[in-house]
């Protein structure tokens, strides 16, 4: 079940304000791992999960992003190619894997468990919660937290301007977690995860314009949550890559 | 329940198809050197392990590279069309950059903007999902160069959870100019080849390859199984492993216990083996904390055809399933002369022959994530 959730605007500046308590230099970091970093201590805060509870439970990290570090790898290589590899940042390079975000997370916050980066179009927010409640369901883990991050730059711009559509951000952090965890820290849930699946089909179509990216179908999920979810609802996620994902929500 | 896995499919430095990889694997061959594919004017020293010629401005090398595995692994296994298309199976890809050759070409103007469709993490496995007609869960996972384990251990999660009933599991990570000047810029890169676990060691070798594995759950005929996995975060350095091989330790222990075994069942590792001093020691450590003063036989792949990435994980479960078919664990080539420190028996000069019965696989990567499988012998 969902316990806690929370979304924001990627926006590097308060990003980093925001980042300065969690680690040492967020400066040296790439949005990415600032959103997901901010976004993370902002979901286990309202949720009241401190690190000890982490650690007394079998948990998760994931990640879901369609952009992943577009704009880590623009910024990278443009460093290389403008001031040559002898200046170039090393430490940019490894910034440039989109599973470097679950590392900061887990280092600020003391996930010890397994991390999954999951992609799938504009389907992988989506796949993301799916893979999370799974994870729960088949009581693998009794916590999983599940980010949905796609920031925006100069880089995924042109890759939509070719692509002839407008991206749209998304920062978001849902907090999973078995009914015996939850129960034993006296947290309520929001609701349920009754199913879901990511899949591949021949679904071709046009790209949207605004393009949700990783935010396709979540953008509903975090409206239900913020609404509260009375009846099942079915949120669907369709890349014209083929990837799709749905998400079915139940009562609390 | 167990992954029967019933294909395999591969293309390395040491060549194409799973016996020319397992061929190269047991000789021990050095198929690393001086890049032939890659404009690399300030880095001709360097050594790489190429499994493709030079392509082509804007051609995407790991579709090729992942299309050449796939199709071995699935006339391997004897999957028809039908078969692929069944809503039962799965695509899994694990890839750290698969796109970035494609993506780097538009950047320098080499290729038009429009290839920057290939470009996005998921776009591989979505152009091989179409190609094939899959249509159950399809996802790119990528956690690093621990992403060839991970896949196998979701592949394997995914079968159990009664989310499919086949998958087609793929590593595949290709070279171009951004990885290997990211990798030199670690200094992290070796003079020469790689000589995992050796003492007068000075590095990695960035390489390039695909591997493909088709797992299917129930009873029936395979080439071997995967019994266990684990995942692990190191939670202390985004691109140091931790010193005293926590994380790896964790993986490795889980992936025992999800398997039902102890760790004195376990005959042979496959360790992740880059060739750092940081990584080797790590490793050293981890597998002396799980399996006790005498670990048991280890090698690396890496001193062969180099450090392929998101594919490590998988061409290593390729090279171990014939090792449990065969008797044979392969050499660690590159090794000359061990280091005391370690405390492993290292599998070097030549293939050694054991009565293998369950191996172990892991893999780490930046951002402090480990993981590992546990194969066995077919019954």
């Amino acid at each position: 079940m969902i316990t806690a959730v929370w979304s924001g605007v990627p926006d590097r500046d308060e990003l980093l304000a925001g980042a300065r308590s969690l680690v040492a230099r967020p400066e040296r970091l790439d949005v990415m791992c600032l959103a997901g970093l901010v976004a993370a201590r902002r979901v286990l805060e309202s949720a009241g999960v401190e690190e000890a509870a982490i650690a007394e439970r079998s948990h998760a990290l994931l990640v879901g992003s369609a952009a992943g570090c577009l704009e880590t790898d623009a910024l990278y290589y443009g460093q290389i190619m403008d001031v040559g590899l002898e200046r170039a940042n090393p430490r940019l390079f490894a910034y440039t894997l989109s599973n470097m975000v679950l590392g900061e997370v887990a280092i600020a916050n003391g996930f010890m468990g397994d991390q999954l980066a999951v992609s799938c179009g504009r389907a992988s927010g989506l796949a993301a919660l799916v893979e999370g409640a799974a994870l729960i369901d088949t009581e693998e883990v009794e916590l999983a937290l599940v980010l949905v991050i796609d920031v925006l730059g100069p880089a995924t711009g042109r890759l939509f301007d070719a692509l002839g559509t407008v991206p749209v951000p998304i920062m978001a952090a849902f907090l999973l977690e078995s009914r015996p965890s939850a129960g034993a820290r006296g947290a309520a849930a929001l609701a349920t995860v009754s199913g879901g699946t990511a899949f591949g089909a021949r679904r071709p179509g046009s790209w949207p314009d605004p393009d949700p990216l990783a935010g396709e179908g979540v953008d509903e999920v975090l409206a239900a949550l913020g609404d509260g979810v009375g009846a099942s609802l079915r949120m669907e996620a369709r890349c014209t890559s083929g990837h799709t994902a749905w998400l079915e929500l139940g009562p609390a | 329940m167990n992954a029967r896995i019933t294909g395999l499919g591969a293309v390395t430095a040491w060549g194409l198809g799973v016996e020319a990889t397992f061929a190269g694997a047991l000789e021990g061959r050095i198929a690393t050197g001086p890049s032939e594919a890659l404009d690399l004017p300030e880095l001709r020293a360097m050594h790489v392990g190429e499994a493709l010629p030079r392509t082509a401005p804007g051609e995407d090398r790991a579709a090729r590279l992942a299309r050449l595995a796939v199709t071995e692994a699935l006339a391997d296994g004897g999957w028809d069309g039908a078969r692929v298309r069944d809503p039962g199976t799965a695509l899994l890809v694990a890839t750290t950059k698969a796109g970035i050759g494609v993506g780097q070409h538009v950047l320098e103007g080499k290729a038009p903007a429009d290839r920057l469709a290939a470009y996005p993490l998921a776009a591989l496995g979505a152009e091989l999902a179409d190609e094939l007609g899959v249509c159950g869960p399809v996802a790119t996972i990528s956690v690093a160069c621990a992403s060839g384990t991970a896949v196998l251990g979701h592949g394997l999660r995914l079968l159990r959870q009664g989310r499919a009933r086949r998958v087609i599991v793929l590593g595949v990570d290709a070279l171009s100019e951004f990885i290997a000047l990211g990798f030199a810029s670690l200094r992290a890169t070796a003079r020469g080849p790689a000589r995992p676990f050796d003492v007068n060691r000075t590095g990695l070798v960035a390489g390039e390859g695909a591997a493909a594995v088709l797992l299917e759950g129930g009873e029936g005929p395979a080439r071997a199984r995967v019994v266990g996995y684990g995942g692990a975060n190191d939670a202390v350095h985004v691109t140091g492993p931790a010193k005293d091989g926590r994380g790896l330790a964790r993986a490795l222990r889980m992936a025992l216990r999800t398997a039902g075994m102890g760790p004195e069942q376990v005959d042979a590792v496959s360790a992740h083996g880059t060739a750092t001093r940081y990584n080797d020691q790590m490793e050293g450590v981890a597998y002396r904390s799980v399996f006790g003063e005498r670990p048991p036989p280890v090698h690396s792949l890496k001193g062969g055809i180099g450090h392929t990435m998101g594919a490590a994980g998988v061409v290593e479960a390729v090279v171990a399933t014939r090792g449990l078919e065969t008797g044979l664990w392969a050499p660690t080539a590159g090794f000359l002369e061990g280091d005391p420190e370690l405390g492993l028996d290292i599998v070097h000069a030549e293939p050694r022959e054991l009565p293998l019965a369950c191996v172990v696989s892991s893999s780490s990567g930046f951002s402090g994530i480990n993981a590992a499988v546990v194969l066995c012998r077919a019954r």
